[in-house]
């Protein structure tokens, strides 16, 4: 029924060479053309379509809010447009892009072609491929909340896990002061009014009570040391190491003399940081160098190198140092890596030092070999102002 | 020509029958209803620089035959993304693609633009050929109805601030219609007789 003669077969073929679904109908929806594209789109030929009522090919067509707009482009000549987030498609024709379960996705735009008869042409727009990418990045979006989500929970669970930690901690070691105060006084009492009623072996006995309170009092000391570090409310400030350090030389003065130790502190930069904790971290960092000595007489050298927004400090020594694994462990609480006869300690100091700079954002590791000495090196961020303090040279 | 309130007031009747039908329209798409409203219009000199000003997101339809010029639904640009984003149902202004915005808004701007140029058609009782919506963003107004020179744009602009509410929402844009030189002169004069 193609027999329109006002569509010449010029204009036949201009509508074949469209990039786009494009087909006429006249006002009683019947189709009077029927392009290549369509064709291919809907698997149905021009001879099929042309003089067929467009709603009897796609009943869809029929439903109101196709069908009454279409209407009105021919009662009054205005254009109608039907946009993909509303509509999906203006004819179900099957899926593309390997999509089997969407199908292709239109933006269909309808206008008056001709008055007399009125014909109406369709044009339509493949735009499944970006519904195609749209769905893609959703997917990739959907994946990468759902990560952030599970990172998320699971910060918070070690966060809570290690404020629980840190409670029992604090709850511990201040709790069991009240009792081991009463051990050390008792025993010193017995010790003191009671000697000459004891056999050897009680008095013996007696020492190695002593001693282990005292070893227990300096553990719980220094738990309660390590607790203090991980509760303490941090009051950063622009601080000169300077003189944070000098006032930690001050209180080593004794074991520097006694060691006969060779100190040798470069002008060092001012940071960022709480002026107790990081005294503290050098306190320990210093008497460790102090401590894990060999024949040689000490050397202990302060070190600074300029980071990316921080400073690379440290503490280094040419005492026993230590293995590769056990610079793994180290900073462990309760990692000895020697026995108490050799060297006095609880093994808390270096984990009083990672939580020291871990509350300042920084990490703190260790470069040696045994027998060659340590390195101790751990970072602080930048004092918030410009440049630095110390012109290092 | 300077235009009486009662002109004014005619005016925003026939913008206002012609929002009345865009909103039946878009309900029974969105299956939801959709108010629309004109609560007055105002005309300018498309020559008035302050056209030069407003930018944002933009839906364009031409008509001409007894009555000429250039329709447009225009929005703030994220009042735009809003309007999108309630009509699809996205929570976010920055989850919408702008392929989305485009296609939705065409269709809205198509819907109230032929609702408002349909009424004006059948009170003149005259046939307008019309283009089909295009969409713009980020294009100044001035640039959209003529040229960006003022001294060389001719004619009128109605400006009716079109109060949108979905879902119990409020949003609010701008219904513009250019007319070419003359054409709302002889539009006015016609609603005088009407009345008269």
């Amino acid at each position: 029924m193609n027999d329109d003669s006002r569509i010449s077969s010029g204009e036949d073929r201009l509508l074949d060479l469209l990039p786009v679904g494009a087909f006429l109908i006249r006002e009683d929806f019947v189709v009077v053309r029927w392009n290549r594209t369509v064709e291919e789109w809907t698997g149905m030929t021009a001879a099929d379509a042309v003089g067929q009522p467009l709603t009897d090919l796609f009943p869809n067509v029929a439903d109101g809010r196709y069908a009454e707009r279409l209407r009105q482009v021919f009662s009054t000549g205005m254009p109608a447009t039907y946009s993909p987030a509303f509509h999906k498609h203006f004819l179900p024709v099957p899926a593309r892009h390997g999509l089997e379960d969407q199908l292709m996705v239109q933006q269909t735009e309808v206008r008056l072609f001709s008055r007399e008869p009125a014909l109406a042409l369709v044009t339509i727009a493949d735009v499944s491929l970006q519904y195609v990418q749209l769905g893609l990045l959703r997917a990739e979006r959907a994946e990468l909340v759902k990560t952030r989500d599970e990172l998320k929970a699971a910060v918070q669970g070690l966060e809570a896990s290690n404020r629980e930690l840190d409670d029992f901690n604090y709850i511990a070691s201040h709790d069991l002061q009240e009792p081991l105060r009463k051990i050390v006084s008792f025993s010193a009492l017995l010790e003191k009014q009671c000697a000459e009623q004891l056999p050897d072996s009680g008095i013996q006995y007696l020492g190695f009570m002593s001693d282990a309170a005292r070893r227990m009092k300096n553990l719980i000391s220094d738990l309660l040391s390590l607790s203090r570090t991980s509760r303490a409310q941090l009051e950063p400030a622009e601080l000169d190491l300077n003189q944070c350090v000098d006032d930690v030389l001050q209180l080593l003065g004794h074991r520097l003399e006694s060691t006969g130790a060779q100190l040798q502190v470069p002008a060092l930069p001012a940071v960022s940081g709480d002026r107790r904790l990081i005294a503290q971290l050098y306190q320990n960092l210093i008497g460790n160098a102090l401590k894990f000595v060999t024949d040689e007489t000490p050397r202990v050298e302060l070190t600074a190198e300029r980071g990316e927004g921080e400073w690379i400090l440290g503490v280094l020594d040419n005492g026993i140092g230590i293995s590769e694994d056990a610079a793994a462990r180290i900073f462990q609480p309760f990692q000895r890596l020697h026995g108490r006869d050799e060297y006095e300690g609880t093994g808390i100091g270096l984990s009083i030092c990672r939580k020291a700079v871990q509350r300042h954002n920084g990490r703190i590791w260790v470069e040696s070999r045994p027998g060659e000495g340590a390195h101790f090196r751990f970072t602080l961020p930048d004092r918030p102002a410009t440049g630095t303090a110390a012109d290092l040279g | 020509m300077e235009l009486t309130d009662e002109d004014l007031e005619s005016l925003a009747e026939i913008v206002n029958i012609g929002v009345g039908r865009a909103a039946s329209s878009l309900s029974i798409l969105l299956g939801s209803a959709i108010e629309l409203k004109v609560p007055k219009v105002r005309v300018i000199a498309a020559s008035d620089r302050v056209l030069d000003q407003v930018d944002g997101i933009s839906v364009k339809q031409q008509f001409t035959g007894a009555v000429a010029g250039k329709a447009l639904l225009q929005f703030p640009t994220q009042t735009g993304r809003q309007l999108a984003c309630l009509l699809t149902g996205y929570d976010e202004l920055d989850e919408i693609p702008e392929f989305e915005i485009s296609g939705v808004l065409a269709e809205v701007g198509n819907i109230v633009l032929n609702g408002v140029l349909g009424s004006l058609a059948n009170i003149t009782s005259s046939h307008l050929d019309y283009t089909v919506p295009e969409f713009y963003v980020g294009r100044a107004v001035s640039d959209l109805i003529g040229s960006a020179v003022p001294s060389s744009r001719s004619g009128s602009v109605l400006i009716a601030d079109t109060d949108f509410c979905v879902s119990s929402e409020g949003i609010h844009g701008s219904i513009m219609i250019a007319f070419e030189i003359g054409a709302l002169e002889s539009l006015v004069e016609y609603l005088q007789q009407l009345v008269a």
